[in-house]
């Protein structure tokens, strides 16, 4: 007789109740389930859930007191308020106006790899990932590329433009945002591009539209919640940006980044409260952020 | 209106030929269909004529027009895809529009067209719905509502029932050749479905492995397959392989001899002495026969009974002949007579059957 | 042939395009390695020369062993408890589900420095005794967890459960069958979420750039960042950034040549 069948043997043994076996097995699924998430839930909550609740409440101390006794207070965001509103709004700017070129410059890429190429999409598409690495590296080799007497400074000198000014300056950063998230947003737009059968376009061709007429009526309609999602994604990541803005932008433009902020106030001026608002606050933009991309996108993984 | 010639299309995908110098004519007005298995290079020979495929080789003509060059939205032709191709993010009335409004009409001759194709094609009031609340058989309806509005030349149909439902494909094959018949327009159709291309072509091109291996009306393709591809894939076909024995050209009979049968056949010309030939024979074309009606048919042939299927229009049975497993169908009354006689000793009759010259190979 | 000419030029013009994009995004890269190989001579020259890298071998070796290290226990943490996870998410059922998913890719959603922020916060009120190596690892964990997650979904998403039970039918137990059928049929989409975890880990350097002074341990990343602020354009930097670079870029490329782009489709590539 089969003794691999253990569960069957297992009931005939002991004769068990029908009512509570099939509850042990619904109730035994739980467990299991709950097994399997557990390790990682315990470590999401101790690692990610608690740090965050101290983050929200020390931003509502004052300056490091609560190192010593804690005095709450709202201060911090008040400051914020009066304070750091050009912070805010450069960030918020620059890590756009990035994620507009993305699009502009991403959208072709990812309708060239989907629609019109056939060999060597493997390679492109490896190419993809080498802006995952690091910004650091990002910021480093395109400082490079800026600097008097880089290698590229010649295209400076064509174009009359000093390069002080080039590089440190709100479009060496934009372009260094730029690159750290092209591959997201090729990736949304590549998605949603895939999604359109080809026949559509085939269907307006036939109809009497020309390529370019198809393009704007028909492609770029149905391809708009994956453009959307991807601008979404690459201004939520450049948020978290850190050395890009601040090697690029110089004093002017790339010191006032929150990023930065965060961490000059915290582990420079010693003010905890202040670095722990900014925080929040940059914390709650870009959830926002995401939320309203996995809307558009519909998230479909669970 | 328009005869579309197609001349010597060839296209090459790496090493292989899609489409292998082919030669398509469809007179004005005429219904003709590309038929064949998959991946024959029907509906490639199709897109090529629409202008969405380049081709290799070859020259497309709409009347004496050499189109070849020209892109699909310059051609002017009404094509319908295998998958829904309306345009999601509009509804009804706004895909109909679509082709009208390339054309630069205007808004009064655009709504008047609107109405007369969604009449045409039975739909009216569906104007402001959007394409995913139609179901599968709307939905296709719609499609040619809009292909016809532009009023174009021809019609490229590719397969547009494959995804639909059996019963709905029923009636659409016949709406289809009603808006055809209705309109006038020349009409090019690509299918795998035999029936259907039975049901509503004109002419029939048989393709298979990117070349046409007959062109004809439908009886002519079923009275006389040409090779053993058609033969096989158009009916169901008794097959032996054989020689020529004797050939008399006064009453176009000759006799093929095959391992141990002796057949009658007739025969068109182009055959000598010892050809190699496959004789095909229908099912229905075999009579179960007594012994007194011998002298009626000129092949007998004596079998036993290995199975017999009920398949309630007929009964097939599968009789032995000489190690030979012949398949004959029996239709009317008699069918019932059939259902469990394994084993029993019958007699054989039958008068047609055709013959392929050149033909050394049983087709799968 | 007009116009297949036509075509030919438009097929050229794409591929110069995605040229064009890859030569802008593999630019940094380029010209870090062109530094770190150009020594100036005395005489004002510049020559080839690896000498950089001697340099910084014995200063910079420790750290990379140090970051590598760090990477690896990350990976194989994540790996072990991110499976278990993703396989719960996509084949059981219960309430909350979506909320759950959402909650556990939370760290995708925070920006790098609010993150290392709270996590150094909490480390030095919370958790007192989470100094050191143990704390790069605890937060490396949790910081790149949703990596693992998703390419595992992906992974258990494309899995046919039919396989599993036709094992189950078979005679094969539960953890047989997982170790002898659903393993190796779902490694491929795993070693994509080791490949991301490895790589983004090994490159981190915000969270290491909080974390280094309770712990006064330097990452890798973080002594090039350092670096650049101190000594900017010597080769030496360039050589440390490079060093790094093209460990991870070693990786990704072993990665493709053995299992390809299959698997990172759907999760980062498309």
């Amino acid at each position: 007789m089969g003794s691999n069948v253990r569960g069957v043997n297992k009931v005939e043994q002991t004769q068990i109740p029908s009512f509570f076996w099939r509850y042990t097995l619904k109730f035994g699924r739980r467990i299991k389930t709950l097994a399997m998430l557990s390790p990682a839930l315990l470590l999401e909550v101790g690692l990610f859930f608690i740090p965050l609740l101290m983050l929200i409440i020390i931003s509502f101390t004052e300056k490091a007191s609560f190192f010593f006794t804690p005095v709450y207070t709202w201060i911090n965001y008040l400051d914020i308020f009066n304070f750091y509103g050009f912070d805010f709004q450069n960030t918020l700017t620059l890590v756009s106006a990035a994620a507009f070129v993305d699009l502009i410059f991403g959208y072709p890429f990812a309708y060239v790899m989907i629609r019109k190429i056939r060999r060597f999409a493997d390679l492109f598409r490896s190419i993809m990932l080498i802006p995952l690495f690091g910004e650091l590296y990002i910021a480093y080799g395109l400082w490079f590329v800026f600097l008097p007497g880089g290698p590229l400074s010649f295209i400076f000198d064509f174009l009359n433009i000093p390069i002080s000014k080039a590089l440190y300056s709100a479009p060496s950063a934009i372009l260094g945002l730029a690159i750290y998230t092209f591959p997201f947003v090729v990736y949304n737009v590549g998605i949603s591009l895939q999604e359109i059968e080809p026949s559509f376009e085939e269907a307006a061709r036939c109809l009497g539209a020309g390529p370019l007429r198809t393009f704007f009526r028909i492609t770029l309609p149905l391809s708009f919640p994956g453009m959307l999602s991807g601008w979404l994604m690459s201004f939520g990541w450049n948020l978290g940006a850190y050395a890009i803005p601040q090697i690029m932008g110089g004093v002017v433009t790339g010191q006032r980044i929150i990023s930065v902020k965060v961490y000059s106030t915290g582990l420079v001026t010693m003010n905890f409260g202040l670095s722990a608002a900014l925080g929040v606050v940059l914390v709650v933009i870009s959830m926002i952020i995401f939320y309203i991309s996995l809307k558009v996108t519909k998230g479909v993984l669970v | 209106m328009t005869h579309v010639k197609a001349q010597n299309i060839t296209k090459r995908y790496e090493t292989v030929a899609a489409v292998n110098r082919v030669n398509l004519e469809a007179e004005d007005g005429k219904f003709v269909t590309l038929l064949g298995p998959s991946g024959c290079g029907k509906s490639t020979t199709l897109k090529i004529i629409a202008g969405l495929i380049y081709p290799d080789e070859g020259e497309i003509y709409f009347g004496d027009r050499n189109v070849t060059e020209l892109p699909p939205d310059k051609r002017n032709i009404g094509f319908v895809f295998q998958r829904i191709a309306l345009f999601p993010h509009m509804n009804v009335e706004k895909n109909i529009a679509f082709g009208l409004k390339m054309r630069c009409r205007t808004k009064e001759e655009i709504a008047r067209k609107i109405k007369e194709v969604l009449y045409v094609v039975h739909m009216e009031g569906f104007e402001k719905r959007m394409p995913s609340q139609l179901s599968g058989g709307q939905a296709q309806r719609i499609e040619i509502a809009r292909v016809l509005a532009t009023d174009p030349d021809i019609l490229l149909f590719d397969e547009p029932l494959s995804n639909i439902d059996a019963k709905l494909r029923d009636e659409l094959k016949y709406e289809i050749r009603r808006i055809q018949r209705e309109t006038g327009k020349t009409m090019i159709y690509v299918t795998h479905d035999q029936a259907e291309a039975f049901a509503i072509s004109d002419k029939i091109y048989v393709m298979n492995n990117g070349s046409v291996e007959q062109i004809g009306t439908p009886v002519e393709l079923y009275v006389n397959p040409i090779t053993p591809f058609v033969a096989s894939f158009i009916g169901s076909n008794n097959f032996l392989k054989g020689r020529i024995l004797t050939l008399d050209a006064s009453t176009n009979v000759a006799r093929v001899t095959s391992d141990d049968i002796e057949i009658v056949a007739p025969y068109t010309n182009g055959l000598h002495m010892n050809d190699q030939v496959l004789v095909c024979i229908r099912p229905e074309d075999i009579s179960v026969i007594e012994e007194g009606e011998k002298s009626k048919y000129r092949n007998v042939i004596q079998g036993r009974i290995d199975d017999s299927v009920f398949a309630g229009l007929l009964t097939r049975l599968n009789v032995a002949v000489k190690g030979i497993v012949f398949k004959i169908d029996v239709h009317g009354s008699d069918r019932f007579s059939y259902l469990n006689v394994k084993g029993k000793e019958i007699l054989l009759g039958f008068n047609k059957c055709s013959l392929i010259a050149g033909a050394t190979e049983i087709p799968a | 042939m007009n116009r297949k000419t036509s075509m030919l030029v438009t097929t050229s013009a794409c591929y110069l395009y995605l040229i064009v994009c890859c030569a802008i995004l593999l630019l940094p890269f380029m010209v870090t390695l062109v530094r770190s190989v150009s020594v100036a001579q005395p005489g004002g020259s510049v020559v080839f020369s690896l000498s950089s890298y001697n340099e910084i071998v014995g200063s910079f070796w420790p750290k990379i062993n140090l970051s590598l290290s760090i990477s690896l226990l990350t990976v194989a943490i994540d790996t072990s408890i991110g499976i278990p996870a993703a396989y719960a998410l996509v084949r059981h059922d219960f309430r909350g589900k979506k909320a759950l998913f959402s909650f556990l890719n939370g760290v995708w959603y925070v920006p790098g420095v609010c993150y290392a922020m709270a996590l150094v916060l909490a480390y030095y009120f919370v958790y007192k005794f989470f100094l050191g190596f143990w704390g790069y690892v605890a937060a490396y964990s949790c910081g790149f967890l949703f990596l693992m997650l998703l390419t595992c979904m992906v992974a258990f998403r494309h899995f046919d459960p039919r396989y599993e039970e036709a094992a189950r039918c078979l005679g094969a137990g539960r953890l047989r069958s997982f170790i002898r059928v659903t393993l190796p049929l779902i490694g491929p989409g795993v070693t994509a979420g080791i490949l991301l975890t490895f790589v983004l880990s090994f490159n981190e350097f915000i969270t290491a750039l909080l974390l280094a002074g309770p712990t006064r341990l330097m990452t890798a990343p973080l002594r090039v960042y350092s670096d650049i602020r101190m000594y900017g354009v010597r080769e030496t930097v360039a050589a440390e950034a490079t060093v790094l670079q093209l460990i991870s870029l070693i990786v990704v490329v072993l990665y493709l040549k053995f299992v390809g782009t299959r698997y990172l489709r759907g999760v980062i590539l498309i």
